[in-house]
C-alpha cells in the first residue's frame, strides 16, 4: 500500500497523482482520479480523487450536496465526468455504459430505492444475472440454477417467503433488502451502497450492517454513502470525507472524527 | 449559383424562419413545462388556419386580424383541455399523455376533413399576390407581413415569460417542477396556463400558415415534423434556441429549394433532426434539467 | 392442458379449415385484415407494451414493406410471397438504425423520430418517381390464380404471420430478453445499473417489433396489386395498432390479439354504416375519440383489468415464464 494509507491519523485530500498510482496497485479495487463534473455552470465535483482498498468497507461521508451521489453516478457510468478517470482493478472504465460497468463487477444501489414494481420479487432478483447474448433471446427467463441462487440470496436477506409477491407491494424496508439482494445476484466484487440505512429503524439498520459485514467476510468490497454516523463508525474503515465536490479528508473513523477540517465542513455549512 | 437567387433565398429563408419560430414556440413551451411532445400542435395550427380562412370568407376578416380573435379562443380551449383531460393523466406515465395528443391530432384532422373536405385550401386576400423589389430581390408582401406579425408575437411572448409572475412561474416549472412547487409555485395551475399559452401560439401560427402555404387536413403531419426538427435543434424547451433553430432551418430549406429541388427541400428538416439526435443522443435538453436517471 | 393453451390451438384449427366452408370473399377479407392487424399489434406491443416505448411510426415500416416488395416484383420479378420474409428483415434493419438514432437516450427522442420517420419514407416514395411511380403509384402484377381462390394465399399468409408473431412474442416473454425489456419499462435507470444493456435491448426490441409491419405491408401490397404513397402510409394503421393494444391490454401476450379481433370488425362495421363520401373522415374522428377515451378511462385494457378484478396470483404478470416453471421443492 503506497498511496492513500488508511492510517490512524486522518490525511488530507487525495491527489489525482496518488489515485493514479493507487489504481496500478493490485490491492486497490476502485480508484477515482481527478474527476470534474458540472451541470449547467454548477460545479458538482472538482478534482475529486480517492481509492478504495480491496476487501475494505469504505465509507463516503459529507454534508448534503457535497457531491457523493454525483460521484457514485460518475463511477457507475450514469454520468460521464467532464474530466478525470475511474479505474476498476486498474482498468479505466470512464465513458462506459452502466450495464458494462456492472459486468466488470461494480454494482450499486440507489439513494431512493429503485425496484421493478410490477415484477415479482424473484424476477427482480433475476434481472441482474447477465448480459444479453443471442442465446439469451431464447433461453428461459429463469433457469434452475439461477433460481436456486436467487432463493438462497432471498433467504440470506429474509425475503424467501415473499418471492412470488409483486415487488411494488413490499414495505419500504423489504424493498431496501430486495435491492441489496438483487445487487448481489450479479456476483459483484465491489458494491456501492447509497444510504443503505436511510429511513430504516434501528433493528433494520443493524440487520443491514450484519449483511454487509458477512458479505465483506466473503470478500466483497464496499463503498458506502451514509449519514448515520453510528452505522459508519461501527462498520467502516477507512472513512472518506467529501465537501464541496472534493475529498477533504480520509482515515480511520476515529481519526476522521477528530479532524478539525471535517468538523469545520459539517458545522460550517 | 446566381448571387441574386442566393440573396433571394436568404431573404425568403429569414422571413419564413420567423414564421417557423412562431409556430414552434408553443410546442417548445409545452414541452418545457410538461416534458411531453404535443403531437397535436401542428393539427391545432392547421385548425386555426381553417378558421381564419372561414372568417375571411364569411366575414371578410383579414387573416392577420383574425389572430386577435383566435388566440383567446384557443387559449381557453387549450387550458380547458389540459385541465379536463391531460391533468388527470398527470401522475401516470407520460406515454399516455403523448397518446392523448396523438388522438387529438387525429380528431382535428378528421374534423377538418369532414367540414371542409380534404382538398387544398389557401387564404387568398386582396394583397396576397403583391410584392416589391429591393435591390433586385423580390419580396412577397405576405411573407414580410407574416414575419413581422410573428416577430411581434414572439416578442410579446418573450415579455410575458421574462417580466410577468406567470412567466417566472413557467420558467421555474420548466427548469424543475419539484423545486418550483417547493418555492410556492402552483405547478398544476401554471401547467394549465402554459398549455393554454402554447395552444394560443399555435392559433397565432394558423393564419400565417394559411397566408403563406396551401393546407389540407393531413398537412399537419408534414408540419409537426418540421416543427419538431426546429424544437430539437433549438434544444427542446428553450425559446431562444427555437428562434435560432427556426432561422437556420428556414434558411437551409430555402437554399435547398433553389440548389437541389422543391421536392426534396423538406428533407432538410429531417436530416437536421436525425443528425442532431445522432450527434447528441442525450445532450439535447438545453434548458430542461436532465431526465432522472 | 389449460384453457389458455387449448383455446388458441382450437381457434387456429378453425381458421385453417374455415375457407373450405366459407367461400364469401367478404368474411375472408375481414379475417385477413384482422390477422394482419393482430400480427402487427403483437409486434407493436413488444416495444410499446413490454419495453414501454410507444411507437407512432409503425405505418412507416408497413409502407416501407409495401414499397420494397412492390419494387422487387415490378423491377426484378421476385414474387412477394418469396420476398416477404426478407422484407421483414430489411424493415428490422431499418428499425434498428432508427432505434440507434433515437433509443440510446431515454424518453422523448423515440416519439419524435417514430413520428417523423413515416413522413420521410413517404417523401422518398413520392419523389423517386422513376422507380416508384411517384404519386400515381406502383402496379403489381396480378397473381395468376382463379378469382375465387386468389384470396387464399393472402388469408393463409396473414394467418402464418400472426402465428409467427405470437410465437416470437411468447418466446421473448419467456426469455431473459423479455425480462430485461420489462425491467426497462418499470425502471430504466435501475435496469441499466443492473447490467441490462438498455440501448441494445430497446433497439433489438424495436427491430423485431417493426419487422412484422414490414411483412404485413409486403403482403398487403400484393393483395391490392397496388401501392401508392397515400395507401401505404395511412396513419390510421398506426392508430389502429395502438388502440388494439390498449383495448386488449398492453404488455400481455393475448391483449393485442384480442384487441384486433374486437376493433377491426367493429371499425369495418362503422365504415359500412356511414355514408361513403365522409366515411374516411368520420372514421378518423371516431378512432381518435376512442383512443382518447381508452387512454383516459381504461388504459390497462380488458385482460389486465379482468384478471386484476379476479385478483389472486395471475394478475398482470409482465412475464409469463415463472408460473410455468416447476415450484421449488419447499
Amino acid at each position: 500500500m503506497t498511496a492513500l494509507p488508511a492510517s490512524a491519523a486522518a490525511v488530507g485530500p487525495g491527489s489525482a497523482a496518488d489515485a493514479e498510482m493507487a489504481a496500478r496497485d493490485p490491492s486497490t479495487s476502485l480508484a477515482v482520479s481527478g474527476i470534474d463534473k458540472s451541470f449547467g455552470g454548477i460545479q458538482a465535483l472538482t478534482d475529486c480523487s480517492l481509492a478504495v482498498r480491496k476487501g475494505s468497507i469504505t465509507a463516503l461521508i459529507g454534508p448534503n450536496g457535497s457531491g457523493k451521489t454525483t460521484l457514485f453516478n460518475c463511477i457507475t457510468g450514469f454520468y460521464e465526468p467532464d474530466r478525470g478517470r475511474v479505474y476498476v482493478r486498474g482498468v479505466p472504465i470512464t465513458g462506459r455504459r452502466p450495464s458494462d460497468i456492472v459486468h466488470l463487477g461494480v454494482m450499486r444501489t440507489f439513494q431512493v430505492t429503485r425496484i421493478f414494481r410490477r415484477m415479482t420479487v424473484l424476477e427482480n432478483m433475476i434481472v441482474p444475472v447477465r448480459q444479453l447474448t443471442l442465446r439469451a433471446l431464447f433461453t428461459a427467463a429463469i433457469k434452475g440454477h439461477e433460481r436456486d441462487r436467487a432463493e438462497a440470496l432471498l433467504e440470506f436477506v429474509g425475503l424467501q417467503d415473499l418471492r412470488h409477491e409483486q415487488a411494488g407491494s413490499l414495505s419500504f424496508g423489504q424493498q431496501k433488502l430486495l435491492e441489496l439482494g438483487a445487487a448481489l445476484m450479479a456476483e459483484p466484487e465491489i458494491v456501492l451502497l447509497d444510504e443503505p440505512a436511510g429511513g430504516l429503524n434501528p433493528v433494520m439498520i443493524e440487520k443491514i450492517a450484519g449483511y454487509v459485514r458477512e458479505l465483506n467476510g466473503r470478500g466483497v468490497t464496499f463503498l458506502i454513502i451514509e449519514h448515520n454516523m453510528g452505522f459508519v463508525m461501527n462498520l467502516c474503515d477507512p472513512v472518506i470525507v467529501m465537501h464541496r465536490g472534493t475529498v477533504i479528508a480520509q482515515g480511520s473513523p476515529a481519526a476522521v472524527r477528530e479532524d478539525p477540517i471535517v468538523l469545520d465542513a459539517y458545522l460550517g455549512d | 449559383m446566381n448571387p441574386q437567387l442566393l440573396g433571394q433565398s436568404i431573404v425568403l429563408g429569414i422571413l419564413t424562419g420567423g414564421v417557423y419560430a412562431l409556430m414552434a414556440s408553443g410546442l417548445t413551451l409545452i414541452f418545457g413545462v410538461m416534458r411531453v411532445v404535443n403531437v397535436a400542435h401542428a393539427a391545432m395550427i392547421v385548425m386555426s388556419a381553417y378558421l381564419s380562412w372561414m372568417l375571411y370568407r364569411t366575414l371578410g376578416l383579414d387573416p392577420l386580424l383574425s389572430i386577435i380573435v383566435l388566440m383567446p379562443v384557443f387559449f381557453v380551449l387549450g387550458a380547458l383541455g389540459q385541465w379536463v383531460v391531460l391533468r388527470r393523466l398527470g401522475g401516470r406515465d407520460l406515454t399516455l399523455t403523448v397518446l392523448v395528443s396523438f388522438g387529438f391530432a387525429i380528431i382535428l384532422e378528421g374534423l377538418q376533413g369532414s367540414l371542409w373536405s380534404s382538398s387544398f385550401q389557401a387564404i387568398n386576400t386582396a394583397y396576397s399576390l403583391d410584392s416589391f423589389n429591393i435591390l433586385g430581390i423580390y419580396v412577397p408582401l405576405v411573407r414580410l407581413l407574416a414575419a413581422g406579425a410573428a416577430l411581434a408575437l414572439l416578442g410579446a411572448l418573450f415579455v410575458v415569460l421574462s417580466r410577468t409572475n406567470l412567466g417566472r412561474a413557467i420558467r421555474a416549472t420548466t427548469q424543475d417542477p419539484r423545486s418550483a412547487a417547493l418555492v410556492g409555485v402552483n405547478v398544476e395551475y401554471v401547467t394549465t396556463l402554459a398549455f393554454g399559452l402554447g395552444v394560443a401560439m399555435a392559433a397565432a401560427g394558423g393564419p400565417l400558415l394559411g397566408m403563406l402555404f396551401a393546407f389540407y387536413p393531413a398537412t399537419h403531419w408534414l408540419w409537426i415534423g418540421k416543427l419538431l426538427a426546429v424544437v430539437v435543434l433549438g434544444g427542446l424547451g428553450s425559446l431562444k434556441g427555437t428562434f435560432v433553430a427556426a432561422m437556420i432551418l428556414g434558411l437551409a430549406e430555402q437554399v435547398a429549394t433553389v440548389t437541389i429541388s422543391l421536392d426534396w427541400a423538406p428533407l432538410v428538416f429531417y436530416l437536421f433532426l436525425f443528425g442532431v439526435l445522432i450527434v447528441r443522443p442525450r445532450g439535447l435538453f438545453g434548458t430542461v434539467a436532465r431526465e432522472s436517471l | 392442458m389449460k384453457l389458455r393453451t387449448v383455446f388458441p390451438i382450437v381457434m387456429l384449427g378453425l381458421f385453417l379449415v374455415l375457407p373450405i366452408v366459407v367461400r364469401e370473399g367478404f368474411y375472408l377479407d375481414l379475417l385477413l385484415f384482422t390477422f394482419m392487424y393482430a400480427a402487427m399489434s403483437v409486434g407493436w406491443d413488444i416495444m410499446g407494451g413490454l419495453a414501454g416505448y410507444v411507437s407512432l411510426g409503425h405505418v412507416g415500416f408497413f409502407g416501407l414493406g409495401s414499397y420494397v416488395a412492390g419494387l422487387l416484383v415490378v423491377h426484378f420479378g421476385i414474387p412477394v410471397f418469396l420476398s416477404a420474409p426478407f422484407v421483414g428483415i430489411l424493415a428490422g434493419i431499418v428499425g434498428a438504425g432508427l432505434g440507434w438514432i433515437s433509443l440510446r437516450a431515454r424518453g422523448t427522442s423515440f416519439v419524435i423520430v417514430t413520428l417523423t420517420f413515416t413522413y420521410v419514407i413517404q417523401l422518398v416514395a413520392l419523389n423517386l418517381r422513376d422507380i416508384t411511380g411517384g404519386s400515381s403509384g406502383l402496379y403489381l402484377p396480378l397473381l395468376t390464380l382463379p378469382a375465387d381462390v386468389v384470396i387464399l394465399p393472402f388469408y393463409y399468409g396473414m394467418l402464418v404471420l400472426l402465428v409467427v408473431a405470437i410465437l416470437v412474442s411468447l418466446a421473448i416473454r419467456r426469455s431473459k430478453f423479455g425480462l430485461g425489456l420489462v425491467a426497462i419499462r418499470e425502471e430504466e435507470g435501475k435496469a441499466d445499473g443492473s447490467g441490462v444493456n438498455t440501448s441494445l435491448y430497446k433497439i433489438l426490441a424495436f427491430a423485431i417489433s417493426v419487422s412484422f409491419a414490414g411483412v404485413a405491408g409486403a403482403l398487403h401490397a400484393q393483395y391490392l396489386n397496388y401501392v401508392d404513397p397515400d395507401l401505404a402510409f395511412e396513419l390510421i394503421i398506426t392508430l389502429n395498432l395502438i388502440i388494439m393494444c390498449l383495448v386488449g391490454s398492453r404488455g400481455t401476450l393475448w391483449g393485442p390479439v384480442l384487441g384486433a379481433f374486437l376493433v377491426q370488425p367493429l371499425s369495418q362495421y362503422l365504415i359500412y354504416l356511414t355514408p361513403s363520401g365522409i366515411a374516411g373522415q368520420v372514421h378518423l374522428v371516431a378512432l381518435g375519440v376512442v383512443l382518447v377515451l381508452v387512454v383516459m378511462f381504461m388504459p390497462d385494457g380488458i385482460i389486465t383489468t379482468w384478471t386484476s378484478r379476479r385478483g389472486g396470483r395471475g394478475r398482470a404478470r409482465p412475464v409469463d415464464a415463472p408460473e410455468r416453471l416447476p415450484e421449488a421443492a419447499t
